[in-house]
């Protein structure tokens, strides 16, 4: 993978950059009384939505934006640009809500994140018909895992600990093949975050050791093992792990409460993609452009919610992610 | 059998060609960073063609120093070089272009990109983009300049000799 090969997506990318929401227009955002007023300014910044008998259907737009900005992405990029391991994520979400949807009879297509490397239609017929072989390689063998836990002891949990740990192996073997340091980084810093959530879940459930450390993968920032038995003894010596290994923001999020340390961890990630923005050319500010838009989504998604359930924009703000501009 | 109008011959080459294939290198990449910005806002390309076009300089000076070199040794005109040490200093007037020529290039289009970054976000700036990508063009015409005193001076190092 050479820097050359992206000086247009990167290029395209900056142009595309200009037109994210920064802190003024998430202000303006958590200023407005009424959905109209929030989607006047949301056009002003490119997004599209359309009337429709139902009212506005905000979670069209939303997905019509991301489903846009990776056609773009996608079209700028050389053919082979890691950029799809984003998409392994959505991939292992469908696979989740399908199996979900399998096994408790609930419909799953609203549930769907789109864009994908695997059709969930395909997901679902390997699924429901019980012909787990059938899927795509990247996702047989942690479905026929979680599909064995779900029909032997029927434990969501479970499952959903074993795809977790199956997507960041794959995403991590893909960073490695990419040959990308800022890739594979980005993948250490989301397997130590994923550890770290475990971890605090864990403590407050009291989950056993071996339980813990059989759900985490081993990444360069935090140690696994220290983690699973800290988690098992109490949460203040899991804490305490945490700052040893340089996570004391972390620690003090935690203290306050399990979405304030989700809050850190999002926040975090955000951290780590900022630098591409002053990258000249190369594959990050690509990657980094593309992790910022889906956390910029997100943003949108909750402010709009936010107003349609009169939350006051004191308690939305708290709630929040930084954003990448 | 004379090898110094071959080693002058090979000057002349490297200076162009070094300072060529620099120069594509860069404007390939200026121009495809420019043409990112261009997909979205076609109204910038004027501001972009300036930074597309700086690295292609380097290429021009080793065209006309190779010029200077072929009317002398008897290609283009003069008189084709009577020894060896004449074709070496021949071919060591066109190094500076040649090794300078194909850096500077390729430094420049670094600078081009960031400057093509610069007028995606910020149009206004775009002389401030222009102003950076010229400091690496001093070097460049450096270069040029002492490849051109070398060649003029070809003689009297040859008389010295």
């Amino acid at each position: 993978m050479k820097e050359a090969d992206y000086a247009y997506a990167s290029a395209y990318t900056r142009t595309l950059e200009n037109k994210m929401l920064k802190k003024s227009d998430i202000e303006a955002l958590l200023s407005v009384s009424s959905l109209e007023e929030a989607l006047r300014i949301l056009s002003d910044k490119g997004y599209e939505y359309s009337k429709t008998g139902q009212g506005i259907d905000t979670d069209t737009m939303l997905k019509e934006e991301l489903l846009y900005i990776w056609k773009e992405v996608k079209d700028a990029c050389p053919k082979d640009a890691p950029i799809y391991i984003l998409l392994y994520q959505n991939d292992f979400h469908n696979l989740k809500a399908i199996l979900k949807s399998v096994f408790s009879g609930v419909a799953y297509e609203s549930l769907m994140m789109e864009p994908y490397t695997i059709s969930p239609g395909e997901i679902y017929h390997a699924v429901s018909e019980g012909k787990i072989e059938n899927l795509p390689e990247i996702i047989r063998e942690p479905a026929a895992n979680a599909y064995d836990i779900l029909a032997r002891d029927n434990d969501g949990q479970l499952a959903e600990i074993v795809l977790d740990k199956a997507l960041f192996s794959l995403m991590y073997k893909a960073a490695v093949s990419s040959k990308n340091d800022f890739l594979m980084d980005w993948v250490d810093l989301n397997i130590a975050l994923m550890n770290m959530k475990v971890a605090l879940r864990g403590a407050y459930s009291g989950k056993s050791r071996e339980f813990l450390r059989d759900s985490m993968l081993q990444c360069k920032r935090i140690n696994a093992d220290e983690l699973a038995n800290a988690s098992a003894q109490d949460i203040s010596n899991l804490l305490e792990v945490f700052r040893q290994s340089g996570f004391e923001e972390a620690a003090d999020a935690a203290r306050q409460s399990i979405s304030a340390f989700e809050k850190w961890c999002d926040n975090e990630l955000i951290r780590f993609i900022q630098p591409a923005r002053y990258i000249t050319y190369g594959f990050e500010p690509v990657f980094g452009f593309l992790v910022g838009k889906q956390f910029e989504l997100k943003a949108v998604r909750m402010i709009l919610s936010g107003i349609r359930s009169k939350i006051p924009a004191e308690a939305l703000r708290e709630r929040l992610r930084d954003l990448y501009v | 059998m004379n090898y110094g109008i071959f080693i002058a011959f090979l000057g002349a080459a490297l200076a162009i060609g070094a300072s060529g294939v620099g120069s594509a290198r860069g404007v390939g990449l200026a121009s495809e960073a420019a043409a990112g910005v261009v997909a979205d806002d076609p109204k910038k390309f004027g501001r972009l063609l300036v930074l597309q076009l700086l690295p292609g300089t380097q290429g021009l000076y080793g065209f006309i120093i190779a010029i200077m070199v072929m009317s002398n040794i008897g290609i283009l005109g003069g008189t084709p070089p009577q020894n060896i040490a004449t074709g070496l200093t021949y071919f060591a007037a066109c190094l500076p272009i040649a090794v300078g020529g194909y850096f500077s290039a390729v430094s420049q289009a670094r600078v081009c990109v960031s400057g093509v970054n610069i007028i995606a976000k910020k149009p206004s700036e775009s002389a401030k983009a222009i102003v950076s990508a010229s400091l690496v063009e001093l070097y460049a015409l450096i270069s040029f300049i002492a490849s051109l005193l070398l060649v003029m001076n070809v003689n009297k190092v040859v008389g010295i000799l």
